[in-house]
């Protein structure tokens, strides 16, 4: 079943989009279509990865770091540097 | 001082000056060891008498936290932004005197640890759980802490 939906979407996007259906010979519908598909297959394939605390890591990883450079986050002010020893995990990316 | 009191005073940090040129004022930091199950970590912590918790660590620190659970989750204010969900962890904690190279014990301290990736800090803070249990002076140049 098919569910028709309106939705807004920036002027140069839906030029991009247009572009993309042409070359590939698609509606843009369906271009939309597997758009979203995909880019939900690919979020349940992250979540489906086992949950690790703290889970600030487990989201680190889920998501490849950082989406945005934050503007809350605070940058460095202290030279000196944190030592860990001991240390028998892996290295968060 | 005398009988068996001593101090452990720590230079403040350079910050360095702002987009005016003008100078940032120094920040007052400790040196503090914290260990878990996982590993230990050493490094400076700036004094922040405007956090509630305990330790607010980096992402190096967290990493020793790595597979263990949570004591449990709490909400902190933030004065800019909306409440920060933090996940708690409970570590054993020291001051660190770089100077003679001993360590202080500060007993169990909590860790929050923010659980968007969007509010990790870079820097370590040492919160008024901590800080409200020690005798600590703040001079402008050094962070000096008592010790009986």
């Amino acid at each position: 079943m098919v569910k028709k939906i309106s939705i807004s979407i920036p002027e140069e996007l839906l030029r991009l989009l247009d572009e993309a259906a042409e070359e590939e010979g698609v509606s843009r519908s369906r271009l939309i279509v597997e758009a979203i598909s995909s880019h939900l297959a690919g979020r349940r394939g992250r979540l489906r990865e086992p949950r690790i605390y703290p889970t600030v890591l487990w989201k680190l990883r889920a998501y490849g770091g950082r989406r945005l450079r934050s503007p809350r986050r605070v940058g460095r002010r202290i030279e000196d540097e944190w030592i860990i020893e001991e240390y028998q995990g892996s290295i968060c990316t | 001082m005398s009988g068996s009191s001593r101090s452990i005073r720590v230079p403040y940090a350079h910050d360095g000056l702002d987009e005016d040129g003008e100078r940032i004022p120094d920040i007052p930091i400790l040196y503090i060891a914290l260990c878990s199950e996982r590993g230990r970590a050493r490094g400076p912590a700036i004094v922040d008498t405007g956090f509630d918790g305990g330790i607010y660590p980096n992402i190096k620190v967290i990493k020793i936290l790595e597979g263990l659970k949570p004591l449990r989750t709490k909400r902190i204010e933030s004065p800019l932004y909306e409440p920060i969900e933090c996940e708690i962890y409970s570590v054993e904690a020291a001051l660190l005197d770089r100077g003679s190279g001993q360590q202080i014990p500060l007993g169990t301290v909590n860790l929050y640890i923010p659980t968007e990736p969007e509010y990790l800090s870079n820097e370590v803070l040492i919160g008024r759980e901590i800080l409200n249990k020690l005798d600590i002076r703040l001079n402008g140049r050094w962070t000096e802490i008592k010790t009986r």
